[in-house]
């Protein structure tokens, strides 16, 4: 590019042109988008699967069963973008699911202090987390090991390894549908707000001089967010489920936080280069912290929302292997193990294609031996697949 | 290799090099890090390998090097020859000329001119600054060829230093490698993990600088050596590395409690810096792919929004191209009129006499002499940084 005064509009606009459609042609996210969408369509086509998997029950069912990974995968992009990893979270759900069902069905409390008090336990057991990376400097995949051992001996502890249930009634309500009013109500104001960030941040950047998406860009967008307003729309026809509004509630926050807060730039500056971050300034001690914070209520909130989903918990197996799922999701999505690169999208669309996986899988019939080894070739698939683009780059 | 220095892990990569009893020798700015006894010795090697019959292939944008080595010098410029000149017919200046695409001003005019003295508080004083060595034995190490028992017993990195420096003053620390010059400038950012003694004063007000932040708080900038491992964010844009620094003033100010950056200015932000610095590059691209001297000029950019009052510069034009490195002594320039106090770290001794208002020698962490910048020659640093003029004549 060359350098020059000030560009005017006039010679802005080609450049913006150009940029969106390499925008466009090099987005990581989408060529993600691109192997989920041509998994719908194997899977709509496939004689043994078409007539269940394109039904909009199986699809409100496989994005509740994905809720969980989502809202645990939320907190773990942003972990594993500053170069951590956390193994902990399955033992978490259970220990936030065990004092959840304690609370309620020992001390009769309500839901709401009952899921207050799994949000603080797990909270703490994050900032413990992030104490030990950050003063000790003891590396975080040890931490969280020994949290993935522990936090499971005590959820077993706290119940006498028995299983707890069922909960409050109040509580069950977190696994269950919105009512179909709400539901559409919901997907109007999605797209709303995503119509009116699009429409405010074109206008803003024309008045600032800044170079702007393009027609065709901006058609895209606003075609992406009708479509997948509409496509919500069908699906929860018979109303949404709660975990899926929490998982989308918290991977819109947490897109936010990646992409359009200082938290998020820390992140990425951290996870790219710690040292250069802390000699621009960045707090990279209190960032950690927040971030290991972040994923312990992330984690209370999956454990909740799967307790209420299975209406019980069997701390013996709560949440086991979750984290492995969750990391194979975010790694799906192109965040980058060493740190530094990653997407909230890329999370979410890594989390639907685990999803889409096991759904499709069981629609088939194959049985469940061969979805670990599939799961784990698309995984090794996945990270192949960047190693060669980056090595082009 | 790790463990060592960049400047002895140059050492070794030449001498590997040279034990392979290569046909084609090709050095690649060999002497960016070298202190000037080494690089005699390198240039000794080099005639005795020519000599031998030895192709030797100098990349250098020293020119006091290329004429010392070269017989030939063929110059490039954004990746095209423009030229191949026969060294002993040509002028330094010629060559300079051909690189840079122009001819460049008064060569040893001093770009900066110190602000009036009207002002009398300091903008940085040290007293007496000392600080530990971490390891004793890797000092040991580190003092290479030049290892004296004095090295051996060194407990300070840096050993009651004081200095002050005025607004819009240059000062520049000169002294071999391992002699407390990165120690010096690290300790003012903040960064002396275990501590020092003695104090420091931002303008009059004694301070505690116990991190980078602290410092920033102070006014305080730093442009470290090592520009890919400590200066940049490789894989971030150079937009983002521009405004990391800054971010906290760029917040939307609705939702400020959130901390929710505001994009358009942030991009503003960085077009500007872009295209004050010359930067030859957009604000989406990785900043990695860009040349040494324009990343330089990122480095140097990410702090003018803060207008430091104190810019620490630690070698910062190593590895920077001719032009680029003009640039940067014009920006240096620049900030110092407009009253920013410069501590200039570097091994480039043309550099700091062109630079240098005042010029502090510092030997086994110690300020051993401090001589006036605009009539210092190099032989006087080089007597004084060495210790030649104690120990006598040191045989080669």
């Amino acid at each position: 590019m060359t350098k020059g005064p000030a560009s005017s509009t006039a010679s802005g606009a080609p450049n913006a042109h150009k940029m969106g459609l390499r925008e466009i042609a090099s987005a990581r996210s989408l060529r993600t988008i691109f192997v989920l969408l041509a998994m719908w369509t194997v899977l709509a086509v496939h004689p043994e699967s078409r007539e269940s998997f394109m039904t909009a029950g199986n699809f409100s069912n496989l994005t509740a069963q994905v809720s969980e990974i989502v809202i645990i995968g939320v907190g773990m992009t942003l972990v594993i973008l500053i170069g951590g990893i956390d193994l902990s979270v399955g033992a978490g759900m259970a220990v936030a699911g065990v004092i959840a069902a304690k609370l309620q069905i020992d001390f009769h409390q309500p839901a709401y202090v009952a899921v207050l008090a799994a949000v603080a336990v797990c909270a703490t057991l994050g900032a413990w987390h992030g104490l030990l990376v950050t003063r000790f400097g003891i590396p975080p995949f040890i931490v969280t090991l020994s949290g993935f051992l522990s936090y499971r001996g005590i959820g077993l502890v706290l119940s006498d390894a028995r299983g707890l249930s069922p909960m409050g009634e109040d509580f069950q309500k977190l696994g269950e549908r919105l009512p179909r009013s709400i539901s559409l109500a919901l997907c109007a104001a999605g797209l709303a707000i995503g119509v009116a960030l699009v429409l405010r941040r074109a206008t803003r950047r024309k008045r600032l001089g800044l170079p702007t998406d393009g027609a065709l860009l901006m058609g895209l967008k606003l075609a992406a967010i009708g479509a997948a307003t509409a496509f919500c729309a069908v699906i929860y026809q018979e109303g949404v489920p709660v975990p899926v509004v929490i998982a989308a509630l918290a991977a819109a926050a947490g897109a936010v936080v990646l992409r359009r807060t200082r938290l998020g730039r820390y992140a990425f500056a951290i996870g790219g280069n710690a040292e250069a971050a802390r000699l621009s300034g960045v707090p990279v001690a209190r960032v950690t912290m927040s971030i290991y914070v972040a994923i312990g209520v992330l984690t209370a909130l999956a454990g909740m929302v799967a307790a209420a989903r299975t209406n019980g918990v069997t701390p013996g197996n709560m949440g086991i292997t979750r984290e492995l799922h969750v990391i194979t999701a975010v790694v799906i999505g192109g965040t980058s193990l060493t740190g530094g690169r990653g997407t909230m999208l890329g999370t979410l669309i890594g989390a639907l294609i685990f999803g889409t996986l096991s759904n499709g899988m069981n629609l088939m019939g194959v049985n469940s031996n061969w979805q670990l080894i599939v799961t784990g070739q698309i995984l090794l698939g996945a990270s192949l697949l960047d190693a060669l683009s980056s090595k082009k780059r | 290799m790790g463990v060592l220095g960049i400047g002895l892990q140059q050492v070794v990569e030449i001498v590997r090099a040279l034990a392979q009893d290569a046909k084609i020798l090709i050095l690649d700015e060999p002497t960016a890090a070298l202190t000037g006894k080494e690089t005699d010795r390198l240039m000794e090697w080099l005639r005795g390998l020519r000599n031998a019959g030895t192709t030797c292939i100098y990349v250098s944008h020293r020119m006091d090097e290329i004429f010392t080595i070269c017989d030939r010098i063929t110059v490039l410029r954004d990746g095209k020859t423009v030229g191949t000149v026969d060294a002993k017919t040509t002028a330094a200046d010629d060559v300079v000329a051909m690189m840079v695409g122009r001819t460049i001003g008064g060569k040893d005019a001093r770009a900066i001119a110190l602000a009036g003295d009207g002002s009398p508080t300091p903008v940085l004083e040290l007293r007496d600054l000392s600080v530990r060595l971490p390891g004793i034995a890797i000092e040991a190490t580190d003092g290479g060829g030049s290892a004296s028992p004095e090295d051996r017993v060194r407990a300070f990195a840096v050993e009651k230093v004081s200095l002050s420096i005025q607004p819009g003053e240059v000062v520049a620390v000169c002294g071999a490698m391992g002699s407390g010059r990165t120690a010096l400038l690290s300790t003012v950012f903040g960064c002396a993990e275990h501590g020092y003694t003695g104090s420091i004063r931002i303008r009059g007000s004694e301070v505690m600088l116990t991190s980078p932040r602290d410092a920033i708080a102070e006014g305080i900038a730093l442009v470290p050596e090592d520009r890919k491992g400590r200066g940049l964010v490789l894989g971030m844009s150079v937009g983002n590395n521009l405004t990391l620094p800054p971010l906290r003033s760029m917040l939307a100010r609705a939702l400020e409690w959130i901390g929710l950056v505001d994009d358009e200015q942030e991009e503003l932000l960085a077009k500007k810096r872009i295209e004050e610095l010359h930067v030859r590059g957009t604000a989406g691209v990785e900043v990695a792919t860009l040349s040494g001297g324009n990343q330089q000029k990122v480095v140097i950019g990410k702090w003018l929004e803060m207008a430091p009052n104190l810019l620490l510069l630690d070698e910062p034009t190593r590895g920077v191209d001719v032009g680029a490195r003009e640039e940067i002594y014009a920006l240096l320039g620049a900030l110092a009129k407009s009253g920013t106090a410069v501590l200039l770290a570097s091994s480039d001794l043309p550099e700091v006499l062109r630079l240098a208002h005042r010029i502090l020698v510092l030997r086994h962490g110690k300020v051993v002499a401090e001589l006036d910048g605009p009539t210092a020659t190099q032989e006087m640093i080089v007597t004084i940084a060495t210790g030649a003029s104690e120990v006598g004549h040191e045989a080669a």
